[in-house]
């Protein structure tokens, strides 16, 4: 039912109904930001990249194949541009814009209630922020679908437009990767 | 590498009942400890903090489109910006250019003194100077055939355009020859020269610039009634013709003319 309605949203935006879009953009905004926030882990660089990944939506509405689904369609869009992104340098940014939210972070870990368990638990989690901020855009990105948005394989395969098997094999290898990474800062963390 | 995928996936919780508990039943230690760290990992995943929320709006969207839509519809020419006004700058500088550049004043002189401009060519007086007409061609007399030719003389004013009943053609070049009944006369030759007696100027343009060139032997019509005989120093002014030759001057490229008085220079063959 969702995917037809996308289907006829879409077909309408496609023959001049904007109304048609916006629709769209307001039931799969949030879903699109999450991704984004995700792969840049910076909400102004996440709104950025939603906004330019609907843009481009909306002007190449023509491509759009209706037997897909406009939310795999957006989320590839997404991916590829935050690849550019990354591509770009602007990653390099984001981490230090990480360095400097990590230090302000440290500062407020821990809770009057167990500080020192949830101390534990802030640097694990901080430290596996750092870890995903360092995964290359591919391994990140089906860190995100999978393990973080939850999507199945085969909308996972769509987006990456790969096989199903193809999808499972890069999030096993992304999970080893992460874990691979988050152990440095973990013991950066616990020194 | 299978038996660590499956670990991994154990860990995740991807593997169905059955194969957990063949994974399971054949880890050792080492296998329960990565396992145990994959699903720590897991863990922390879930436990990672939501986003903040979002400052997206539909009017943000919209503004972007119609930005993104301008843009596209007029693109920036850089090469018609930057040749654009080169291309104008080059045509105008190939205008203007020889516009501005002094166009020389033709210099007038007699066909049969082109040899004489020649040996004359260092001592050419300026254009602004005005050296009188000779005697001979002064007195009104027709001029005999062979008769000393003046000097080159140069015009201070523009020569008077002739009326209606003598023939005027411009030789710029061109070699052709006048027929005549003598076929050994060449044009603007003093044999042509004839006393001629033209209209007094009624104050309109001339229909031509014309520098008289006498190539064509004709009977010229009797004047009409408005047409005066100017008798030198009648009127206390006298008018002057140019007889112009096919010759060019050597200094200007202009062709070759003498300027003669009126009075004494008729137009026929």
């Amino acid at each position: 039912m969702e995917l037809e309605s996308d289907a006829a949203l879409v077909r309408q935006a496609r023959d001049g109904e904007y109304r048609a879009f916006e629709l769209l953009f307001e039931r799969h905004r949030l879903l699109v930001y999450r991704f984004a926030y995700g792969m840049t882990n910076s909400r102004d660089d996440a709104e950025d990249v939603v906004q330019e990944a609907f843009v481009r939506a909306y002007q190449n509405l023509h491509r759009y194949r209706d037997e897909a689904k406009f939310t795999t369609w957006i989320l590839r869009i997404v991916t590829n541009l935050c690849t550019d992104r990354a591509r770009s340098g602007n990653r390099r940014t984001t981490l230090e814009q990480q360095e400097a939210a990590r230090g302000l972070d440290w500062m407020t870990l821990g809770s009057p209630e167990d500080p020192v368990d949830n101390l534990e638990g802030d640097r694990r989690v901080d430290a596996l922020k750092r870890a995903l901020a360092a995964l290359p855009p591919h391994h990140r990105s089906v860190i995100v679908l999978r393990d973080l948005e939850g999507r199945e394989y085969p909308e996972i395969a769509s987006v990456l437009n790969c096989t199903v098997g193809g999808a499972k094999l890069r999030v096993l290898r992304a999970r080893r990767a992460l874990r691979d990474r988050v152990a440095p800062f973990l013991e950066e963390a616990s020194a | 590498m299978k038996r660590k995928d499956d670990l991994l996936r154990l860990a995740f919780g991807e593997l169905n009942d059955d194969a957990a508990r063949a994974v399971e039943t054949r880890s050792d230690d080492a296998d329960r400890a990565e396992i145990e760290a994959f699903r720590r990992l897991r863990d922390d995943l879930h436990q990672l903090p939501p986003p903040p929320p979002d400052n997206l709006t539909a009017e943000r969207l919209r503004a972007a489109i119609l930005d993104r839509e301008l843009k596209s519809r007029r693109p920036l020419n850089w090469g018609a910006l930057i040749m654009g006004p080169a291309v104008l700058a080059s045509l105008a500088f190939a205008v203007l250019v020889p516009r501005l550049r002094p166009q020389p004043e033709p210099r007038i002189v007699a066909r049969s003194e082109v040899n004489l401009m020649e040996a004359q060519a260092s001592a050419q007086p300026k254009f602004d100077e005005f050296r009188p007409l000779h005697s001979s061609l002064a007195s009104g007399d027709r001029v005999q055939p062979r008769a000393a030719v003046p000097p080159p003389v140069h015009l201070a004013e523009r020569p008077q355009a002739i009326a209606s009943g003598v023939e005027t053609r411009r030789h710029r070049g061109h070699h052709h020859r006048v027929r005549s009944e003598e076929p050994d006369r060449l044009p603007f030759d003093n044999q042509d020269l004839v006393t001629y007696n033209p209209p007094i100027w009624d104050g309109t343009e001339p229909s031509s610039s014309a520098m008289v060139a006498v190539h064509e032997p004709q009977t010229i019509a009797a004047p009409t009634s408005d047409v005066v005989k100017a008798e030198p120093g009648a009127t206390g002014k006298t008018e002057t013709v140019v007889i112009v030759s096919t010759k060019r001057d050597l200094e200007t490229g202009a062709p070759a003319a003498t300027e003669q008085e009126a009075s004494s220079v008729l137009v026929g063959g």
